[in-house]
């Protein structure tokens, strides 16, 4: 059995916001609504890192915990997931999750929010799989295709990972092996520093 | 008169509130999950389409992890959005 995770590798992720778009064409997501998004750690200053973040499907997820009328389920493969025809919108997951993952359509001019939407690790919902009222309700399901979410295949930097949990664990230990501690071996640490050795390299150089 | 109603009803009440925090101090949060009350929920999926995801990760390894993945599977995703529903036919 696996246990389908989402890793960033924040030593790679260069802020492109292709998941973000990747995933809104993909599902055909609502203007308002971002089930993805990148954000910054440290901006402006050293150790400024980048980080895309959506619903994180946890094991013991709290969203589950606090809905007052138990529209969630856990798939076999760890994937959390909702029911649009049970949800009342009341907000209480957003207030639960850590992550900020459930967002709410706005419905009206008045502020009124629609049933909650989040992040399906494309493995749509409820409904059979690939059927009509799977996609308009919660997008289209990669998953069930034996495909990965698809903010993950195109990342071009390879920095968001996605799948079964013990395998995206190996992977990102790998990195970390090969790259050691501290600046990554493609990320702008990489590619700046050594210019900049060598920049300083020069500099000395003319001095001497 | 009216003045001793007044401090009884006070003690009362004061007594009351003072059970009230004893309760909320005893008392253990707990949050249960819940059970889904929908009809019907997603399983999981098949080990073909377990292996199939598996083969699809695997890719994004460059080191021993590649090495799990045949030469045919070693194929970079391209990902196969098509544009449809709402952006089909825009001009751009």
């Amino acid at each position: 059995m696996a246990r389908m995770k989402f890793l960033c590798d924040a030593e790679r992720c260069i802020h492109c916001s292709g998941c973000v778009t990747a995933c809104k064409n993909e599902h055909e997501v609502p203007w308002g609504i971002n089930r993805r998004r990148v954000v910054t750690l440290n901006d402006g200053k050293p150790g400024q890192r980048s980080l895309s973040v959506a619903c994180m499907h946890c094991s013991d997820a709290p969203c589950m915990a606090v809905c007052p009328v138990d529209c969630f389920y856990q798939t076999g493969d760890g994937i959390v997931l909702h029911n649009k025809d049970l949800c009342i919108g009341c907000g209480y997951c957003l207030y639960a999750c850590p992550f900020g993952a459930p967002q709410y359509p706005s419905t009206s001019n008045f502020g009124g929010r629609g049933k909650m939407d989040k992040c399906t690790f494309c493995a749509g919902g409820p409904e059979a799989d690939n059927s009509k009222a799977e996609l308009e309700k919660y997008g289209r399901n990669r998953i069930a295709e034996g495909k990965l979410p698809l903010c993950a295949e195109m990342c071009a930097t390879k920095a968001l990972l996605a799948g079964d949990g013990d395998m995206v664990s190996t992977i990102y230990r790998e990195r970390v092996m090969a790259r050691g501690f501290g600046s990554g071996a493609a990320g702008w640490g990489h590619a700046y520093r050594d210019q900049e050795r060598t920049r300083e390299r020069k500099g000395a150089g003319a001095k001497e | 008169m009216s003045n001793g109603g007044g401090a009884v009803a006070a003690i009362l009440g004061l007594v009351l509130l003072s059970g009230c925090v004893a309760e909320e101090r005893a008392r253990a949060v707990r949050l249960d999950k819940g059970g889904y009350a929908g009809t019907t929920a997603d399983q999981a999926v098949s080990d073909a389409t377990r292996e199939a995801l598996r083969q699809r990760v695997a890719p994004q390894a460059e080191g021993a992890g590649k090495v799990m993945v045949s030469a045919d599977a070693a194929v970079m995703p391209t990902g196969d959005a098509a544009a449809s529903g709402r952006i089909a036919g825009q001009k751009f």
